[in-house]
């Protein structure tokens, strides 16, 4: 993991919060970027963007969450995407990388969405092998998230649970555990989210994400654009029994509210990990 | 979990499913089309199996035309709402997205509208979307250093003709039939006012950033300046080949120094 250790619930930094963030610096632990956004588009470079992340990191520690390594895909890994990637993480000096598990497109087409795999060994060995590739490229460990799905694919061989921490274990890398996405993916599938948090290894657990989802017609789509629901706030309560002091991250990334708004969800969120560790303890 | 009788190769997988999602007639067409993989997905409780495919279908188009409609928004709101969709639907089929990074989705746009018949019932829109195109590129420049009055006070007075002047990496400078300006300044706003031109009329652009994007219009003096500077000319021959006063260019030049326009000297 990177030198600096983050701890307590940051908040993920999204442009309309630039300047509140530089201008009047809130007492908020740490921050989250999404990296793609500090890249720019082919050609240019992280421009003003990046001047913003910069000027926010003299102040806070980050962590850079990418959306587009595609490390599930059959298409080899994008060495100019991992050369920028690269230099963004030596600018930032980041606390994590981390991206997602599944794949975003395939024979150059970028989908610009998480896709699931199927569950099973050949996956498993290709994701891992890619992990590792990237692990070396970059210098360091990388997290791998759990992503929400609305499919599953028949020929899968094991659950998402199992999976995940498998992947984890033979690519030696950390777990960005979202229990917005566990939530959602448990009803979307029918599984009990709490087998899934008990399969996770906690000493691969960098960090959790918190976000809120929106209820479509029998099932649940991971928008980011409302606040968290009870049953994921209840369902964090059991990730911080289970994994301890590991630190949490607010996502909101449609109709994104005043930062006030925020921090109250991170303080709400503070309230139910001390809540959960307190009986725990 | 259950198990077909021969798994397929994820490369497979991966193909069928990309070619699903991404079918511009959505899925029902896309499972007409190429039904064979439609037994991997699992077909069970909360949803059915072409609700599943369409959650991503969706969120496939929906996604993009976000990302266009928000890099594009004088274009969209030139052309109201459904227009939009439609030229952003025809787009995607033609060029779909090789980058992981959204933000190159929308490079070809401007000359997609140039061969697009709406241009011609809008004239003026493929001059708009280059201006669009160019505005956030700017956003996605480094900026060089401010030039300093110190840097200014180092240079004697007898150097500056023989030296050329430095602009920001950020300049892009347009040469338009439109003058879309006009459309860019109010874009965000919701009134019908501003939305379209009717006339064109040749307009040459400055386009920047400081902290935020800029744009300026130019006379032709200034226009023919600053293409000459950019083009590694001398700041004595390029004067010599621009009809302007000593008090006009004095002006001109506190400007660019003061708005980050220019920013260095090279001896």
């Amino acid at each position: 993991m990177g030198s600096v250790r983050l701890a307590g619930v940051g908040l993920g930094l999204r442009p309309p919060h630039y300047e509140h963030v530089l201008n009047r610096r809130p007492a908020v632990p740490w921050f989250e970027a999404v990296s793609e956004n500090y890249m720019g588009p082919r050609g240019g470079s992280g421009g003003r963007p990046l001047e913003k992340l910069l000027a926010v990191r003299r102040d806070y520690p980050v962590a850079l969450h990418g959306v587009s390594l595609n490390v599930g895909s059959v298409d080899p890994l994008d060495a100019e995407y991992l050369k920028r990637l690269k230099t963004l993480v030596a600018l930032v000096e980041p606390a994590h990388v981390s991206d997602h598990l599944c794949w975003t497109g395939v024979d150059m087409r970028n989908l610009h969405d998480l896709l699931p795999l199927p569950y099973d060994e050949g996956a498993i060995e290709h994701v891992a092998s890619r992990v590792r590739k990237v692990q070396d490229l970059l210098g360091r460990r990388i997290l791998l998230e759990n992503v929400s799905s609305y499919l599953s694919y028949g020929h899968s061989t094991m659950t998402e649970w199992e999976f995940v921490a498998e992947i984890a274990r033979r690519a030696d890398c950390g777990v960005l555990l979202d229990v917005n996405n566990v939530y959602v993916s448990s009803v979307n599938h029918g599984f009990d989210p709490r087998r899934y948090l008990e399969a996770i290894p906690r000493e691969r657990v960098g960090y959790m994400h918190l976000a809120g989802y929106s209820i479509a017609e029998g099932f649940l789509i991971d928008t980011h654009d409302h606040p968290i629901s009870d049953p994921v706030w209840s369902l964090f309560g059991d990730a911080a029994r289970r994994f301890g002091g590991v630190p949490a991250l607010i996502e909101w990334d449609g109709n994104i509210p005043a930062f006030e708004r925020l921090e109250a969800e991170a303080r709400r969120a503070r309230e139910v990990a001390d809540g959960a560790l307190a009986v725990a303890a | 979990m259950g198990r077909s009788p021969s798994p397929p190769e994820l490369v497979r997988v991966q193909r069928w499913l990309a070619d699903v999602l991404t079918e511009p007639r959505g899925v029902s067409a896309a499972l007409s089309r190429r039904p064979e993989g439609a037994p991997w997905i699992v077909e069970a409780p909360p949803i059915d199996r072409h609700t599943r495919l369409a959650v991503y279908a969706d969120g496939y188009f929906e996604r993009l035309l976000e990302v266009l409609a928000s890099d594009y928004r004088a274009v969209k709101r030139a052309v109201g709402e459904r227009a939009f969709r439609e030229l952003a639907a025809g787009f995607l089929s033609r060029i779909p997205s090789t980058s992981p990074n959204v933000t190159d989705l929308g490079g070809a746009f401007p000359t997609f509208l140039r061969k697009h018949p709406v241009a011609r019932t809008f004239g003026f829109l493929p001059d708009l979307a280059l201006l669009e195109r160019s505005a956030l590129e700017r956003l996605y420049r480094d900026r060089l250093p401010a030039f300093t009055p110190e840097a200014t006070a180092a240079l004697p007075a007898d150097a500056w003709a023989a030296s050329a002047i430095a602009l920001d990496t950020t300049v892009d400078l347009l040469r338009l039939r439109w003058p879309v300006h006009r459309l860019w300044r109010s874009r965000d706003e919701s009134g019908r006012a501003g939305r379209t031109l009717r006339r064109p009329a040749p307009t040459r652009l400055l386009v920047w950033r400081d902290d935020w994007v800029r744009v300026e219009e130019l006379d032709a003096k200034r226009w023919d300046l600053l293409c000459r500077l950019r083009a590694g000319e001398t700041l004595g021959a390029s004067l010599s080949r621009v009809n302007a006063s000593a008090s006009e260019v004095q002006r001109w030049f506190s400007d660019w120094i003061s708005n980050g326009v220019v920013k260095g000297v090279r001896r």
